[in-house]
């Protein structure tokens, strides 16, 4: 059984901002996208999920529309803005930079 | 770009809710219903897969719920939403809104009105930039116990020389007359020095202030125009300036208009300059001087500087005078200084009382609304939200009880403003200034928690089930009920102490009115005539005038009895401070006097004022010839300065250098000055200069003829008047009024705080005994059917009635109890304005008790009658 990887502050974010990177989703997409990204690690829910998107497309990083769903029903779907793209690359930069950083001084005696 | 997307936001989330929501809700059922597709899809009946969708998705509530959160603008709405929904259950019970709005806006009203007033006497002493640096200037002595204003030399010297001052300015009163026409009218007139107006960082309202070369003693003649002088006289026109004034002394020429509000003398009519006095001129000025320190020089330095520079100035007489720096509210009557704190503790207990009557009638209503409040909990709304609800509830009823007391505090300002104005020294009109804003607002705010906050929590801490199963509110009953008393207690106690103090006051003012004056007022007329310099320059002279007056006035028919003296009672002119008093063959006085009216009196004065002689004689017609041989004392006088044995016969002196005098004859006290507290005015009546006049015989200037008509002393006024218009039309008209009129203004400040004290403990035992009543019916209609049972199984309706009486009087005993006690403890803090009775006094304490528990148990009557109504029947099958 994999081990429970916690998810940190902030890189929910982070990860909607990489699962729409590729394609626009809906919400239960967005979900499911993060849950292959990170190979079944997150399995973000509604409750943490819808906020977040919310507050992505309110800082315009993300846009909304209304699109057609897989089951022929109206659905809300999300897409990344440019804006949106520089920061996922701004972020994933950082991200990686704070990772060696850690790891270094964590593996140091 | 992002603040774009931002506003965007905002702008869909305040202005577009409906589709916001309706988006947001289609975009939850759209997860749940691809969820369900996906388990479908994997192989399970679409109903179980439903069902696993929405299980797994949780509440769709929930999730809006916290979408909606991180929304912007979401705050904002929620607030505008739920201030909506208090306006509307508020709306909903009238009765209860309009109750507690003008409950609270009764108590903030009130102890605004009060506050206002005690800051203004008390804590601005004077509301000017700078204000707490201002100080009046006088001289003082380590012989006498009053102060001197200073002379003209020494003014200039300070003026000149001391740094400790930012400004140095001086003013004094001064009667002018104003040739209007053939007649003369008398104006009430200022002399200021040049930079008055700028010393309190005010400008002219027209024109300018006085120039240097205006100040000097024949220099041009100018002069300013009072503001309301100016309106009153010219209809305020703008040409006033350059045009010309006639007073007595000659043409003076306006060179402005001082501005509406000035610091003093609002109301007085012409500005002149003062007029720099001539080096030798000594002698003591009618001066003012105040005096802004600088920033960081404390009074006692600056005192030290006055001396050191006043001393270098030759003095007049053999008495050396030394500077001291005075507070400006120094001069404030007692009265005023100690009466305004208790009023405003007073009034904050009413409002105290106001809002616990507030807090009960929202605990009531909150056990009204227990269903609606479960369901809520039940549903998911969190203790804290409701919680703010309810205090948002509170909170409109505090703001709109402020806003209603923003009326009343403008109503009690008007009225209080009448009362103060007379009593305090020039000083102008109580303005709602920003402190006492301040103070509103924040009363108000303060009401708003202290009237929500318990019974938020109360209301809020239910146990949703039992409540919405029915069986909760007959038990909330006995857990409600002890804060519930707790209160009532509380408030009965704070009417306790509010009556007890407004039946000491009350006892105070009616021993006031029954104390023996000393002399009798009715009909008694004061005429104060000064004789100008001018034409009365020999003591001779104005002999002769006073003879001619005092033959003319007892000719009047109006008139009973005449006489002429330095003053007449409740007056108090004179006054001296002695600090080397000796009888003949005693040890002089230890501890000194600190005031003696120096009264100076024909033989007949006695008889004309009605001051009753209890030992020995008035002057004989010798003593009447030889200055200042003989005395007369008042009995207090006497007994001070030699208890137990009689003086009449022996000598005195006031001074180790006066001459000897003897005394013969010994009166009764007189009331003069003021009537409050326990002060002892002595009185000492030397006789009045009768003898030929030489030029070194001393006659007086100024000197009152003191009447005594037949009928209503004010009806003889315009008489008065006339007769010294008569005798000689050069003195300037006289100062007149009445004994009556006098003792009438001495008693408006006693007669105020009493009132004052009075309503408040009227009012707070109303509110006292209203929140009892509803606390009770309440109770009653909480516990029909406990009643009902006990009325099934046999009690009487005696009986019933006990229990309902027994339960109001419970916390309405306690609270008397509580409150007498207190009341006996605190009252002292009265005793500076009581007079004839102590602070323990006994009859006030029992006179209060008596009215509580007659007014409780009028409170208790109706509910309890309402319980022996009570049909056993309907109570057992209602619930």
């Amino acid at each position: 059984m994999p081990e429970e990887t916690p998810l940190l502050l902030g890189t929910l974010d982070l990860l909607i901002l990489k699962a729409l990177s590729l394609q626009p989703l809906h919400g239960l997409g967005v979900s499911r996208r993060i849950e292959q990204i990170t190979k079944g690690a997150y399995t973000i829910g509604p409750g943490s999920l819808f906020p977040a998107l919310h507050r992505l497309e309110q800082r315009g990083w993300l846009a909304a529309s209304e699109g057609q769903s897989e089951n022929r029903r109206k659905a809300k779907y999300y897409k990344l803005t440019a804006a949106g793209k520089r920061q996922l690359e701004r972020e994933a930069k950082s991200w990686a930079r704070v990772v060696d950083v850690m790891r270094i001084a964590l593996e140091s005696s | 770009m992002r603040i774009l997307a931002f506003l965007r936001s905002l702008w869909i989330g305040l202005a577009q809710r409906r589709r916001a929501e309706r988006s947001l809700d289609d975009e939850v059922r759209a997860w749940v219903d691809l969820l369900a597709a996906e388990y479908e899809r994997a192989g399970m009946a679409p109903s179980e897969a439903r069902r696993r969708a929405l299980v797994e998705t949780g509440g769709i509530e929930q999730v809006k719920e916290a979408t909606r959160d991180a929304r912007v603008g979401e705050g904002i709405a929620t607030v505008v939403r739920d201030l909506r929904f208090a306006l509307r259950s508020l709306t909903r019970s009238p009765g209860f809104t309009i109750a507690a709005v003008v409950t609270i806006a009764l108590g903030i009203g009130a102890t605004t009105v009060v506050f206002s007033a005690v800051n203004r006497v008390l804590l601005h002493p004077l509301p000017f930039e700078g204000g707490e640096r201002m100080f009046y200037l006088w001289l003082g002595s380590d012989k006498y116990s009053f102060m001197l204003t200073p002379s003209a030399p020494v003014v200039d010297a300070w003026q000149r020389d001391a740094h400790s001052f930012e400004a140095l300015e001086s003013y004094s009163d001064e009667p002018l007359y104003w040739s209007n026409g053939d007649d003369e009218k008398k104006l009430h007139g200022v002399r200021v020095s040049p930079g008055f107006l700028r010393f309190f960082g005010l400008s002219p309202a027209l024109g300018r202030m006085f120039a240097p070369d205006e100040v000097v003693p024949g220099g041009p003649r100018v002069a300013l125009l009072g503001y309301g002088f100016w309106q009153r006289a010219v209809g305020g026109r703008p040409d006033v300036v350059g045009s010309s004034v006639w007073l007595r002394d000659g043409v003076y020429d306006i060179i402005g208009v001082m501005p509406r509000r000035v610091a003093y003398f609002d109301d007085a009519e012409i500005w002149l300059p003062q007029l720099a006095p001539s080096a030798n001129d000594s002698t003591v000025q009618n001066y003012q001087v105040i005096g802004k320190l600088r920033a960081g020089v404390t009074p006692a330095v600056a005192q030290r500087e006055l001396e050191a520079i006043a001393s270098r100035i030759p003095s007049s007489g053999p008495e050396r005078w030394r500077a001291r720096v005075v507070e400006p509210d120094y001069f404030t009557s007692r009265s005023l200084k100690s009466g305004l704190p208790l009023l405003l503790g007073a009034v904050a207990f009413v409002l105290l009382i106001a809002c616990t009557n507030v807090a009960l009638l929202l605990l009531a209503r909150g056990r009204v609304r227990e269903r609606e409040l479960a369901i809520r909990l039940a549903l998911g709304a969190g203790r804290g939200r409701l919680v703010w609800q309810l205090l948002l509830e509170s909170a409109v009823l505090a703001l709109a009880g402020g806003a209603l007391a923003t009326l009343i505090t403008w109503w009690g300002l008007g009225v209080l403003d009448g009362v103060l104005t007379e009593s305090l020294s020039a000083l102008s009109h109580t303005a709602v200034d920003l402190h006492v804003l301040l103070f509103a607002v924040l009363s108000t705010a303060g009401a708003a928690l202290f009237v929500g906050v318990v019974p938020a929590i109360r209301s809020t801490a239910l146990a949703p089930g039992a409540t919405l199963r029915g069986s909760a509110p007959g038990e909330g009953g006995r857990h409600g009920r002890g804060l519930h008393d707790l209160l009532i207690a509380g408030e009965v106690m704070l009417s306790v102490m509010l009556l007890v103090g407004a039946g000491l006051m009350v006892r105070s003012m009616i021993e006031l009115q029954r104390a023996d004056l000393g002399f009798r007022p009715e009909g008694l007329l004061s005429v104060g005539v000064s004789l100008p310099r001018e034409h009365y320059p020999t003591a001779a002279l104005r002999q002769e005038l006073a003879g001619r007056l005092i033959k003319r006035v007892r000719a009047l028919s109006g008139v009973r009895a005449a006489t002429i003296a330095s003053g007449a009672p409740p007056d108090y002119n004179g006054v001296t401070g002695f600090n080397g008093v000796q009888v003949e063959g005693d040890d002089p006085l230890a501890g000194g006097l600190s005031t003696v009216a120096m009264n100076i009196v024909h033989s007949d004065y006695f008889k004309v004022v009605g001051t009753r002689m209890l030992e020995g004689r008035t002057f004989a017609q010798s003593e009447l010839r030889h200055e200042q041989d003989a005395i007369v004392l008042s009995k207090g006088l006497a007994e001070r300065l030699s208890p137990g044995r009689s003086l009449v016969g022996r000598r005195l002196r006031f001074a180790p250098q006066a001459p000897w005098l003897t005394v013969v004859g010994i009166t009764e006290d007189v009331v003069a000055g003021s009537m409050s507290g326990s002060t002892r005015h002595y009185q000492s009546y030397s006789p009045y200069y009768d003898g030929p006049a030489t030029d070194s015989s001393y006659v007086p200037r100024s000197m009152f003829v003191v009447v005594r008509t037949r009928g209503d002393a004010s009806a003889m006024i315009t008489t008065m008047r006339g007769v010294v218009h008569d005798i000689d039309p050069e003195i300037p008209p006289p100062e007149i009024a009445t004994a009556e009129s006098r003792l009438a203004r001495m008693l408006t400040l006693p007669k105020f705080n009493t009132v004052a004290l009075t309503l408040f403990a009227v009012l707070a035992l109303v509110l006292a005994s209203v929140g009892l009543f509803g606390v009770l019916s309440y109770t009653v209609a909480r516990r029909t059917r406990e009643i009902g049972v006990r009325v099934a199984l046999g009690a009487l309706d005696g009986d019933v009635r006990a229990l309902v009486v027994r339960q109001g009087m419970l916390p309405a005993l306690l609270g008397l109890l509580l409150g007498s006690g207190a009341a006996f403890f605190t009252t002292r803090l009265l005793s500076s304005l009581l007079y004839g009775v102590t602070p323990r006094d006994a009859l006030s304490f029992v006179a209060a008790a008596i009215a509580l528990i007659v007014t409780a148990l009028a409170a208790c009557y109706i509910p309890a009658r309402r319980a022996t109504r009570i049909d056993p029947m309907t109570a057992l099958r209602s619930e």
